[in-house]
């Protein structure tokens, strides 16, 4: 591509390239050189892999354009430095939402859940952001229902996790022990002992209640109930049924008088993902399946 | 590693190749260009083979440094003989996993080099357990010092 053009378009011209990763290199040097405090000039590759790999998270590259020509033109240490205070910062926001998600444990018990949290205070006991601020927890089983994106990497990765548990538990707190119980137990009888993620099966019903002008707390839907929904659910595609589910899980919020706009933004997308599930079932007669009848 | 960080991996040896270079010129040891070429290839061979990636430079300015001196280290075959010290190093990096650091090393494999009356032959069997000793300054090879026994 032409030099020019690269320069109007934002990309960094070959030369640029190589000064960054001239740059990279030499602070990945500066990190390995720390990393055996000087007892090794030498690393096996996957430690060294790891080591880059943080230090680009900790300078937040790959990044855009402008983000690569700050740093080919700054000072790196200075922004590694500055880079690894910022992590510190979000780590202490991480264990504060840690602390606060082991102390407000919804109502209804899965030991994937429990298990996962252990894993996860592990991780802020071990985690070294200075040298592998990318790694992420060792087990994290319990299944949320919108997953953290891939892209996510080390602390950034668990915060995003567990603001999300925050908004699934603060929804699931919200309604009484029995019925969730009942309802999860018609969902998966072991669900205490397995992966399923506890909210969608809950803000599933409550939608559904909703959608039919019913308290949503009471969860169970008749089959009389899943019948007034097929018929009311007939959008003329898909993009209409995410758009009722949305306001309807925003709207849950306010009507269950719980969480915050970041939780009912969080419960609008989780019921707009039902859209293609409904779609799938009712191609095939029915909602069964997707609303639950707990009695 | 990724193929882009290879060639940085000599950035800084032209300066310490030199310097040992003279190091090794006082005890009449001295590479050739092509000598010294053949030897960064196969370093970089060696590290490739162990998995390893150095930041350094390599050990190769280290290594003559460290072996100048030695009495048993001779200018006929100076080249063959650091071609295989840079071997065994890496090999006994990896085999070691980190725990004994260069300089550690350096020290444990020109004590055995010394106790076999040099050649090689005496550091390829050596384990862990040896070199730590040998770094310590302790004895080593069941309890011989110089190997031989």
């Amino acid at each position: 591509m032409d030099e020019k053009l690269q320069r109007r378009e934002g990309a960094l011209s070959p030369e640029e390239q190589a000064g960054l990763l001239d740059k990279l290199y030499a602070l990945l040097a500066v990190q390995a050189r720390r990393f055996t405090r000087g007892r090794s000039s030498s690393l096996p590759a996957d430690t060294a892999r790891e080591l880059l790999q943080s230090l680009c998270f900790v300078l937040g590259l790959p990044g855009d354009a402008a983000r690569q020509r700050e740093l080919l033109n700054g000072d790196g240490e200075e922004q590694f430095r500055q880079g690894l205070a910022r992590l510190v910062e979000r780590t202490a926001a991480g264990e504060e939402l840690y602390r606060e998600v082991c102390t407000r444990l919804p109502p209804v018990e899965s030991r994937s859940m429990l298990g996962t949290l252990g894993s996860v205070g592990d991780f802020f006991r071990r985690y070294r952001p200075e040298y592998m601020a990318h790694a992420l927890p060792g087990d994290i089983d319990y299944q949320l229902c919108i997953p953290v994106p891939e892209t996510r990497q080390g602390i950034d990765y668990v915060n995003s996790y567990l603001t999300a548990l925050r908004s699934e538990n603060r929804f699931l707190s919200a309604f009484p022990p029995e019925g969730a119980e009942a309802l999860l137990e018609s969902y998966c009888p072991d669900y205490r002992n397995s992966v399923v993620n506890l909210f969608e099966p809950l803000l599933t019903n409550a939608l559904g209640k909703l959608l039919l002008g019913r308290p949503p707390r009471e969860l169970s839907l008749s089959p009389a109930e899943c019948a007034a929904l097929e018929r009311l659910l007939v959008p003329p595609d898909k993009r209409e049924l995410e758009k009722i589910l949305g306001e309807a899980g925003e709207a849950l919020g306010r009507r269950l008088g719980t969480g915050g706009p970041e939780d009912w933004q969080y419960w609008r997308q989780s019921a707009r993902r039902l859209a293609p599930r409904i779609l799938a079932v009712r191609t095939q007669g029915g909602l069964q399946g997707i609303f639950l009848n707990a009695n | 590693m990724e193929e882009w960080m290879l060639p940085c991996l000599w950035r800084e040896d032209a300066r310490r190749l030199r310097e040992s270079q003279a190091a090794g010129a006082r005890y009449g040891l001295m590479l050739t260009a092509e000598q010294l070429e053949s030897l960064r290839r196969q370093e970089a061979e060696t590290l490739a083979a162990y998995g390893r990636v150095d930041f350094d430079g390599g050990i190769l300015p280290r290594l003559i440094k460290a072996f100048c001196s030695s009495p048993y280290l001779l200018a006929e075959d100076y080249e063959n003989v650091l071609a295989e010290l840079q071997e065994q190093f890496y090999y006994f990096k990896s085999l070691c996993r980190d725990r004994l650091s260069d300089d550690e090393l350096l020290t444990a494999m020109r004590r055995i080099f010394d106790a076999w009356g040099g050649g090689t032959e005496g550091l390829s069997g050596a384990e862990e357990e040896t070199l730590r000793r040998a770094a310590e300054g302790g004895d080593f090879w069941d309890g011989e010092e110089d190997g031989n026994g």
